[in-house]
Order: C-alpha cells, then sequence, then structure tokens
C-alpha cells in the first residue's frame, strides 16, 4: 500500500516511518467538524 | 521624490525609500498534487520578529477537517483554540491541550477553497510563538489563535491535513518589517 504523500517545498514524496507514525497519530485524533449541540 | 508606497517610473530606490516596506514576500509556495502534509522551509528568519501568512486556492479530497499548524520541529507544547461556525448547523470549538500534533487553524475545503490568513509571531525568536488567524472554509466561518510554548527558534512551518490529501493553491509568508 502507498504511503501518504508528503510535500517539503517543491520536494514530494512518502512519509518516512517516523513521519508516518506522526502523522497517524494525528489523524487518530481528527475527526470532522463536530457538530454543535 | 514620491513618498512610498507611491513609485514613479525611473525613480532611484532609495535605501530611505526600501526601508520603509512594511511588509515583504519571503517566500511562496505552491503546493503539490494529492499530498497529506506540507512544510514549508526558510520561513522565518532573524529579519523579522513577525509574519503574515496567506493560504488560498487548495483543494482537499475532503472537506470539514480541521488542519493542524506545526512550527518547526516542535513536536509538543501546541496549545489553541479553533472556533467556527458552520453555517445552518451552529457554532463549535476544537481546542488544543499541550498537543503534539501542532493545533487546528484552518478548515479543509474541497473546492479550491481551503484557505487562511494568518499573523505569526516571534517563530524565529527564542521566546515562545504565538499566532492567530480567521477564514471561510466549506461553509464555516473560523478563527484560531495558538501558542507554541517552548523557546525554540524555528525557521519552518507545516501545515496536516486531518483526512485526505490536497491539491494546488499557494502559501505564501510575508515577513512585518521591524
Amino acid at each position: 500500500m502507498t504511503r501518504p504523500l508528503i510535500q517539503i517545498d517543491d520536494e514530494v514524496r512518502e512519509m518516512t516511518d517516523e513521519e508516518l507514525a506522526a502523522y497517524e497519530a494525528l489523524i487518530a485524533d481528527s475527526t470532522t467538524l463536530p457538530s454543535p449541540e | 521624490m514620491t513618498t512610498p508606497p507611491t513609485f514613479s517610473v525611473g525613480q532611484t530606490l532609495t535605501s530611505a525609500a526600501m526601508n520603509s516596506v512594511g511588509l515583504w514576500l519571503v517566500k511562496s509556495q505552491t503546493v503539490g498534487t494529492g499530498v497529506s502534509s506540507v512544510t514549508v522551509t526558510g520561513a522565518f528568519s532573524a529579519d523579522y520578529d513577525n509574519y503574515r501568512i496567506v493560504w488560498s486556492g487548495t483543494t482537499c479530497s475532503v472537506g470539514d477537517f480541521g488542519v493542524f499548524m506545526k512550527i518547526g520541529s516542535a513536536a509538543a507544547n501546541y496549545y489553541g483554540n479553533m472556533t467556527y461556525y458552520k453555517i445552518g448547523v451552529g457554532q463549535g470549538f476544537l481546542p488544543t491541550n499541550n498537543g503534539a500534533s501542532g493545533y487546528y487553524c484552518t478548515i479543509q475545503g474541497a473546492n479550491a477553497d481551503t484557505n487562511l490568513v494568518m499573523d505569526i509571531q516571534n517563530p524565529y525568536n527564542a521566546v515562545r510563538t504565538t499566532s492567530s488567524g480567521s477564514g471561510f472554509g466549506w461553509l464555516s466561518q473560523f478563527t484560531f489563535s495558538g501558542l507554541l510554548a517552548d523557546a525554540g527558534s524555528h525557521t519552518s512551518f507545516n501545515f496536516t491535513l486531518g483526512s485526505g490529501t490536497m491539491t494546488g493553491g499557494t502559501i505564501r509568508v510575508y515577513g512585518y518589517r521591524n
């Protein structure tokens, strides 16, 4: 499976193991904007 | 001699005139295709204390998620809050309390409408970095403020999507003259 792409200035490449771990931790806490009560 | 910002054709641009320019384009970065995260390097330096960042025209594969901002290589001590009003739905907020992934700074838009206008203070100086901004993305108005509670000196920043990928648009960084 292809890893997510990270862009650093004009370079676009797949995330490294460390970057992927940080990214997965981020999206684990991310949800669509919660609808207010 | 005319007074800046009005210049006449053929006029010699003196140091006094140029030094009175209050906002200077530091960097312009085009967002690539299908990326989940974009880092802009060489954005902050000793030249300026404060910066404006303008992000516009990016299309995300999915809308309605928050976008995280990180500063330099800092991986902790992020505090912030993004409040939003989703049209026809109501208001809400997305706080960050000592986060490791940055803080929410804008909302993903899926129709070339991911955008942000923000100011950031002292990212390069060895003091805490503060920021604030606002915009309107994917049928939500939002404002955010954030704090990076470290004393590091940072030269770059990063936007990472809460979900999916992004394509196109431009991130521009301007320095406010000290």
